[in-house]
């Protein structure tokens, strides 16, 4: 298999996973379209370091955070090898249910750290082994965070809710 | 699986998996057009990579609809030498006077069909072959802003049919890890009205319909509104590079008035870069004339718009000039406005 015919595996392979990971985490279609075009981009120039195997994806998801972290608006070619892709995903960007704004507040309000573990248990489905192969950290960690974000959520959405049971009460 | 992660859950603002469309088709060509690997870690890897595709470096703007040319189909036929006697300008100059002569219609629709060979091969017990799948993609755009999208999955087609035949004729392959299959019968329709106003793009440019169509119809003022749009991207150096592609948007791409159109032509026809190469046919077998501009100066790879000088449509669009893959192609089956209202794709 050449380099070639691996890029173009991994990448039809993994672009919804990619795709949907840097969706839930930008808040326009430019800035999601960008983040896939600089994680295949990078992909494509290290494709002979991609783990074979379901660790791809891990892999994949390793790469699409630093991306995510180090995003410059604009700076970039990236911008316009995506062209088509950015008109499409403004076309198509779904919307938030209305009904768990709350748990919208609560999470967006949590330190990035408990939304990072939090997001990838919740929304990739990763188990915390597989988290701390993403984030770079022990399993043990991996599993410490995300017992933490859990609390830490639930803690938030209490207050929340006696917040609104004394305004009512008021 | 606990109650909060139930909630987190519920507020994933993404629940559906997004299937990937002609956007991310193009976003991958135009990856795999740009030099695999970075100047530093090249130099480490040179013996295992040495010959690789790197052939061209960092297309930028043009790098879409970069393709490769499958090894069991025909190479994508060259442009033999010109039959008519006009010259390339004025066949670019014939072809502008059509578009201007454009019928105008309600909505602005671009139906396009995208072929290649998928990676493989496929087949097992050493029998081996690759597929050819293709797809249909439509966009409307109406004079009020709205837009409808069309997309359809057509039949997956094995490129060598003695071997697919000896793998026992199977009607699906998986296509990886991940599940879903390539299949021989064609996939559903999928058919919507934007729920919001579609923001278009000319090169990095967001524009809107009205802005398009204000566009100038002179060949220099419209340049210069390129070089701005193209501009927008800081890393296209120098942006006199992006130019051929972003006035060949123009032509088929954008919902751009006839004059505009027009002017884009005449534009091209003002371009040295821009080769007229003579007449040739396209995959469908329609009849046109080969216009071609580099992928990015002093590299071999061209992009390669057919186009039918008698009404001035875009007819396909590939490149020419990379070593051999895919052998990706962009069809463009209807390009220009119409009165005649969206509907699904049907299968070919």
């Amino acid at each position: 298999m050449t380099h070639q015919d691996r890029f173009e595996a991994v990448y039809d392979a993994y672009y919804p996973a990619i795709h949907q990971y840097a969706a839930r985490r930008t808040s326009s279609p430019d800035d999601t379209a960008d983040v896939i075009s600089e994680t295949f981009l990078t992909v494509w120039r290290r494709i002979g370091d991609v783990p074979r195997g379901e660790e791809a994806l891990l892999w994949l998801y390793g790469v699409a955070r630093r991306v995510l972290a180090n995003q410059q608006r604009g700076a970039s070619r990236r911008a316009v090898l995506a062209e088509r892709l950015r008109a499409e995903l403004a076309a198509d960007r779904p919307v938030r249910p209305v009904d768990l704004e709350h748990v919208r507040t609560a999470f967006d309000e949590l330190p990035e750290r408990d939304r990072e573990v939090l997001a990838l248990a919740c929304w990739e489905g990763l188990t915390s082994e597989r988290i701390a192969k993403v984030v770079g950290c022990t399993a043990f960690a991996a599993r410490t965070r995300l017992h933490r974000a859990r609390k830490r959520l639930a803690a938030a959405l209490e207050r929340q809710a006696s917040l609104t049971i004394a305004m009512e009460e008021a | 699986m606990s109650d909060i992660d139930n909630l987190v859950r519920a507020i994933d603002p993404t629940p559906h998996a997004p299937d990937p469309g002609p956007g991310a088709r193009e976003l991958r060509a135009a990856i795999m057009a740009t030099e695999a690997r970075p100047r530093r870690t090249a130099r480490r890897r040179l013996p295992r990579r040495a010959g690789a595709v790197g052939l061209v470096a960092a297309a930028g703007v043009a790098a879409v609809f970069l393709g490769q040319v499958a090894p069991t189909a025909t190479p994508p036929p060259a442009a033999t030498p010109g039959v008519t006697s006009l010259s390339g300008t004025s066949i670019l100059l014939a072809a502008a006077a059509k578009a201007e002569a454009a019928p105008e219609g309600a909505y602005w629709h671009l139906k396009e069909l995208y072929a290649g060979r998928r990676p493989g091969p496929y087949g097992k017990n050493g029998v081996t072959y690759y597929l050819e799948t293709s797809s249909l993609s439509e966009t409307w755009v109406a004079k009020d802003g709205r837009t409808w999208r069309g997309h359809r999955q057509l039949a997956a087609r094995p490129l060598d049919l003695e071997a697919w035949r000896r793998d026992g004729s199977p009607s699906e392959w998986s296509i990886g890890p991940d599940g879903g299959v390539y299949s021989t019968s064609p996939g559903e329709s999928t058919f919507f009205q934007n729920k919001r106003k579609h923001r278009l793009y000319w090169s990095a440019m967001p524009m809107t319909l009205k802005e398009i169509a204000a566009l100038p119809a002179g060949p220099e003022a419209l340049k210069k509104r390129a070089l701005e749009a193209i501009r927008r991207d800081n890393g296209v150096d120098p942006v006199e590079e992006g130019l051929p592609r972003a006035l060949a948007t123009l032509l088929y791409e954008l919902p751009a008035s006839p004059q505009v159109r027009g002017a884009a032509y005449q534009a091209l026809a003002t371009l040295p870069e821009v080769q007229v190469e003579g007449r040739t046919t396209d995959p469908q077998g329609r009849s046109g004339v080969a216009v071609t501009f580099p992928v990015q100066q002093g590299q071999p790879a061209r992009t390669r718009l057919i186009i039918d000088p008698d009404t001035s449509k875009v007819l396909a669009v590939d490149s020419i000039g990379l070593p051999d893959r895919d052998g990706s192609v962009n069809v463009v089956l209807e390009s220009g406005w119409t009165d005649t209202k969206p509907s699904p794709p049907s299968a070919e």
